[in-house]
C-alpha cells in the first residue's frame, strides 16, 4: 500500500488535533482580541489529566470523560479570575500574564508527575490495527479521525444552531454590536474560554496514547495552533478545521522527504499570510 | 478676506465610492489663503469623507487634490504634513504620556525633515523645533499647562492643543476637524476666536456642527449634501437659501 | 517625564553594578551571564519600551550574531573585534529584513508576524547542519586576544577578562542607548509608541522609523549573542529559539519597560535568580510563573515601576510636596 496514502490518513489525524487545539484559541482571539499563550498549556494538562485517570483506574474512556471537562473548568476559572482583569491591558501584559500561567501549569505538571513524560496505554478495545484488503493501519489512529470529526460536526451544528453559537459568531464580527443587544459578553467570554480549554484538553488526551504525555509538548503545540488561526483567518471556525487538516498533512507528507523544510514552509507560510492576506486563507475579504 | 487671495488648497471632481455607496459624487472647490472655508451639512452628507481625502487618509476614487499649485492626491497623509497641511482630528487624538510642550515640539520636530533623524544628539540641538513649540505655547495661551501631560489637561484644553500640534509646524493650509466637539460654552468662545485669527493667516478648512460659530466666523461656507455640493458662497447668502432649510429639515412632507 | 533617576544617576549606578557584580555574584561566569544578558534586554526594551513594539524576534538577531561572531572565528584567523563586526552586520541585515516586513502590520499581527519570524529562522539554522551545528550548535569556538595596533588589551583566558569585555561593551551600548532615547530620533519613537496615528498627522514616517529602531535593537541583541558566544565558547541552537525570545521579553518587562534601567534590574534579577534559584529547586520556574502573573496583572511598570511607586510613597510623607500624581498607566499601548 502507499506510504503517502498511510501519511495522508496521518497527517488526517493530526490535523483533526491541530484543529482542536486552534478553534479555541482562535475564537478566543477573533471575540476578545485576546492571544492565549497558556493555550498550549491546556493541551499539556488534558494530556496529563488523561494519564492520571488511567493511571489511578485503568479506564480511557473515563478519562475521555473527567479531564476535558475539568480543563473546561481549569479555562473557566483562569478566564473569570485571571484573565479577564487584562482585556482592557496593552497586549504585552496578556502577552506576560498567560506566558506566565504556561510556566506555572507547565512546571506544575512536572512538580506531579515529574519531568520525564509518560506513556498512556492505548484502550484495549481499539488496540491493534484494522485490515482492509492490503490497507492496514493503526485502530485507535482511525477512532481519533472518526471521533473528532463526530465532534466537529456537533460543534458546527451548535455553533450554527443554538443561540450561544449565534451569539459566539456575532461576537467574532463585532463584540460591540453582540454588547448593545444586551447580552452578557463577560459570560460568554468565560464561556468561550471554557469551550476552549475543553477541546484543548480533549486534543491533549486524545493524543496521550499516540504520542504519550510530555511535560514539553505545550510550547509546540500552542506555535502550530498559532499557524493554524492565521492561515484559516483569526475567529473563523471552518478556517481552523481546514487550516489544521492543511498543516497536518503537510507536515505529515513532508515528513519522510524533509521535515525541517515543511517547518520553515509552514511558517512562511504564516507570515505571508498576516502580510497579504490577514483575514486567513478561508477569511472574508 | 481678500477675494482676490490665491487658492491654497483645491479640490476639483473629487469622487469617493464604497463598493456601490457613492459617499462623494464629483465635488470641486478652491480654499483662498487667509480666509476660513466652512463645510457644513446634515449627517451622512459627505464631510468627513471629503475631510479624509484631503488629508490623505482615503485615496479618492476620481479627482485630483491641489495644495499650493502642487498635485498632492496621491501623497500619503505625512507627506501632506510635511509640504505645509495641518490637521486636528474630531475625537480628541494627543500623545497622552507627553507634555504639553513636548507634544508641540514632536509635532515641530517633524518638519525638520533628515535631522528628525539624527541618533546621537540630544533633541534640544534641533532649537528651531523647541522655538515654534514656544510660539505654539504662547499663541494658544496654553504656556500656564507647558509642563502637564496632555492627557491631564481639561478636555476644553485637549481640543486646544488638538488644534495647537495641527499648527506647530507651520502650515499653510489647516484642516480642522469640528474643533469644538463636545466643548462647553465658555471654551467655544475661545475656540471661535482662535480660529477667527488663524484665518486672517492661514487657509482654513472648517468642518463644524456648530451653525452660529459657521455662520459667524467664515468667509466662505460650502453645504454639503448627499455626497454633492448643495449652495456654496458667503454665510449671509447660505443662511437665506431656502434649499439649505429643507436639506436641514428633510423634504417637506 | 518624572523619573525615579535622572539619566546621569542611571550610569553612575550602572557603573557601579558593573563593578560590584563580579565581587557579590558567587561567580565572574554568573557576573558575565548578568551583563550579556542586560545588554539583550536593552535592545528589547527598546523596541518595547520606547516604540510600543513586542517583538518575538529577538532570539533571531540573539542567535544570529552568536552564530556569525562564531563561523568568522572557527573558519578564519582574524581577531575577535571581527568577531564582533560580523555579528553587527549580519544581525543588521537580518533585522532589517524581518523588521522591514514586521513593521507593516501593527499591534497583535505585529507580534504574530515576528513569532512567524522567529520559527522560521529557527527551523532555518536547525535545517542548515553543516553551516551551524543544527542541533549540536557550533562547537570549540576560539577567544582570541582582543588586539588593537598590536597591542593585546586583553588575552580573554581567565574569566574576568571575559567580565571586562562584556562589561565594557554594556557599558558603551548603555551610554549610546542613553543617547538614543534623549535624540531628535528617540524622541519621535515615544511620538510613534503614544499614539502613531498622530506621529503620521504631524508629518513622521513612521514605517521609517520603526524599521531603524527595530535594526537598532537587533544589532544590540546581536552583540550580546556574540558575547554570549564568546563567553560559552559555545553557540547552541537554543539561542535562536522563540524560547530565548520569551526569555527577554520577559527580562524586559520584568525589570520596567519605561527606562533603560529597568533592564539592568530586569537582567540582573532574572539571571541570578534562576541561577541561585535552580541550585536549590529545579521547579523555580513555577515561582516565575506566578511572578510573572502578578507583574502583568499588578506591577505593569515592573520592578522598576514599583521602586518608583516606593519611592513616590515615601516621598509623600517627607518635605518636598508632589505636583499631581504620576499617573500609573503602562507605558506602552497597543
Amino acid at each position: 500500500m502507499s506510504l503517502y496514502l498511510i501519511q495522508l490518513i496521518n497527517g488526517l489525524g493530526i490535523g483533526m488535533i491541530y484543529f482542536m487545539i486552534s478553534v479555541g484559541l482562535s475564537i478566543i482571539f477573533g471575540t476578545m482580541n485576546f492571544v492565549n499563550f497558556a493555550h498550549g498549556a491546556f493541551y499539556l494538562l488534558g494530556a496529563y489529566l488523561c494519564y492520571a485517570v488511567v493511571a489511578a483506574t485503568g479506564s480511557f474512556w473515563l478519562a475521555l470523560a473527567v479531564a476535558p471537562p475539568a480543563m473546561a473548568l481549569t479555562g473557566w476559572f483562569a478566564e473569570r479570575y485571571l484573565l479577564s482583569r487584562l482585556y482592557h491591558a496593552p497586549h504585552q501584559y496578556q502577552i506576560l500574564v498567560t506566558l506566565g500561567l504556561a510556566l506555572v501549569i507547565q512546571e506544575g505538571v512536572m512538580l506531579v508527575w515529574g519531568a520525564i513524560g509518560q506513556n498512556v496505554a492505548t484502550p484495549v478495545l481499539l488496540q491493534g490495527v484494522v485490515v482492509f484488503g492490503s490497507f492496514v493501519y493503526p485502530k485507535y489512529r482511525l477512532f481519533v479521525i472518526g471521533f473528532t470529526a463526530l465532534l466537529t460536526f456537533v460543534l458546527w451544528l451548535a455553533l450554527e444552531r443554538t443561540r450561544y453559537g449565534a451569539i459566539l459568531r456575532a461576537g467574532t464580527e463585532s463584540t460591540e454590536m453582540v454588547a448593545l443587544l444586551g447580552i452578557d459578553i463577560f459570560r460568554m467570554f468565560s464561556f468561550t474560554f471554557a469551550l476552549g480549554a475543553y477541546l484543548a484538553g480533549l486534543a491533549g488526551g486524545l493524543t496521550a496514547p499516540i504520542s504519550g504525555a510530555d511535560p514539553f509538548m505545550g510550547p509546540g503545540a500552542l506555535s502550530v495552533a498559532f499557524v493554524v488561526v492565521v492561515i484559516g483567518g483569526i475567529g473563523s471556525f471552518s478556517g481552523a478545521l481546514a487550516g489544521g487538516l492543511l498543516i497536518g498533512v503537510v507536515q505529515s507528507e513532508m515528513s519522510s522527504l524533509w521535515s525541517e523544510g515543511a517547518n520553515i514552509m509552514i511558517y512562511v507560510a504564516m507570515a505571508l499570510v498576516i502580510l497579504v492576506r490577514p483575514r486567513g486563507l478561508l477569511g472574508r475579504a | 478676506m481678500t477675494a482676490d487671495a490665491p487658492a491654497k488648497l483645491e479640490a476639483s471632481g473629487l469622487v469617493k465610492h464604497f463598493g456601490a455607496f457613492r459617499a462623494l459624487k464629483g465635488v470641486s472647490f478652491a480654499v483662498r489663503d487667509r480666509s476660513v472655508h466652512a463645510f457644513i451639512g446634515p449627517n451622512g452628507a459627505g464631510k468627513t469623507t471629503l475631510f479624509n481625502c484631503l488629508t490623505g487618509t482615503l485615496r479618492p476614487s476620481a479627482g485630483r487634490v491641489i495644495l499650493s499649485g502642487r498635485d498632492i492626491t496621491d501623497l500619503p497623509p505625512h507627506r501632506r504634513a510635511r509640504i505645509g497641511m495641518g490637521r486636528s482630528f474630531q475625537v480628541t487624538n494627543l500623545f497622552q504620556n507627553l507634555t504639553v510642550f513636548e507634544s508641540l515640539r514632536l509635532a515641530a520636530q517633524a518638519q525638520a525633515g533628515i535631522a528628525a533623524y539624527d541618533l546621537v544628539r540630544p533633541m534640544e540641538r534641533l532649537g528651531q523645533a523647541a522655538a515654534s513649540a514656544e510660539a505654539v505655547l504662547e499663541r494658544l495661551a496654553l504656556h500656564p499647562y507647558r509642563d502637564v501631560k496632555a492627557g491631564e489637561l481639561s478636555h476644553g484644553q485637549q481640543r486646544i492643543l488638538e488644534v495647537g500640534l495641527a499648527l506647530a509646524g507651520s502650515p499653510s493650509v489647516l484642516l480642522l476637524d469640528e474643533p469644538t466637539a463636545g466643548m462647553g460654552v465658555d471654551d467655544i468662545s475661545i475656540m471661535k476666536d482662535l480660529i477667527a485669527a488663524l484665518g486672517r493667516e492661514h487657509a482654513i478648512v472648517l468642518i463644524e456642527h456648530n451653525m452660529n460659530l459657521v455662520l459667524d466666523i467664515s468667509d466662505v461656507v460650502t453645504v454639503m449634501h448627499q455626497g454633492e455640493i448643495l449652495v456654496e458662497g458667503p454665510p449671509d447668502l447660505v443662511r437665506r437659501d431656502e434649499r439649505v432649510k429643507v436639506a436641514y429639515l428633510g423634504s417637506e412632507g | 517625564m518624572r523619573r525615579l533617576l535622572q539619566p546621569h544617576v542611571e550610569l553612575a549606578v550602572s557603573l557601579a553594578a558593573v563593578v560590584v557584580l563580579p565581587i557579590v555574584l558567587p561567580s565572574i561566569a554568573m557576573a558575565t551571564e548578568v551583563v550579556i544578558f542586560i545588554i539583550a534586554t536593552l535592545g528589547c526594551n527598546l523596541l518595547i519600551g520606547y516604540v510600543g513594539l513586542m517583538s518575538f524576534g529577538q532570539a533571531i538577531f540573539f542567535g544570529v550574531g552568536a552564530y556569525a561572531c562564531s563561523l568568522t572565528l572557527l573558519h578564519s584567523h582574524v581577531g575577535i573585534g571581527a568577531g564582533l563586526l560580523a555579528a553587527i552586520a549580519a544581525s543588521a541585515i537580518v533585522a532589517l529584513f524581518v523588521g522591514f516586513l514586521s513593521t507593516q502590520k501593527r499591534g497583535i499581527y505585529f507580534v504574530m508576524l515576528t513569532f512567524a519570524f522567529s520559527q522560521m529562522f529557527y527551523f532555518i539554522a536547525y535545517a542548515m547542519a553543516g553551516l551551524t551545528g543544527g542541533d549540536n550548535g557550533l562547537l570549540d569556538i576560539p577567544r582570541p586576544p582582543l588586539v588593537l595596533f598590536h597591542v593585546t588589551l586583553l588575552s580573554l583566558t581567565p574569566p574576568l577578562e571575559m567580565y571586562g569585555l562584556a562589561a565594557v561593551v554594556f557599558v558603551a551600548l548603555f551610554v549610546f542607548l542613553q543617547r538614543v532615547i534623549t535624540s531628535p530620533f528617540g524622541s519621535t519613537l515615544q511620538a510613534i509608541r503614544e499614539n502613531e496615528q498622530r506621529a503620521i498627522a504631524v508629518g513622521y514616517n513612521t514605517r521609517n522609523f520603526k524599521v531603524i529602531a527595530f535594526v537598532l535593537s537587533g544589532v544590540v541583541t546581536g552583540i550580546a549573542g556574540a558575547l554570549y558566544a564568546l563567553f560559552l565558547q559555545f553557540a547552541p541552537l537554543g539561542n535562536i529559539d522563540v524560547s530565548m525570545s520569551e526569555r527577554i521579553i520577559v527580562m524586559s518587562i520584568l525589570g520596567g519597560t519605561g527606562s533603560l534601567f529597568g533592564s539592568v534590574l530586569g537582567g540582573t534579577f532574572y539571571v541570578v535568580a534562576g541561577n541561585m534559584l535552580s541550585a536549590i529547586w529545579p521547579r523555580w520556574l513555577l515561582l516565575l510563573g506566578l511572578i510573572l502573573m502578578v507583574v502583568g496583572c499588578y506591577l505593569q511598570g515592573g520592578l522598576l515601576g514599583a521602586a518608583e511607586r516606593l519611592a513616590r510613597r515615601i516621598g509623600r510623607r517627607g518635605p518636598r510636596a508632589m505636583t499631581p500624581a504620576a499617573s500609573n498607566k503602562p507605558v506602552g499601548r497597543p
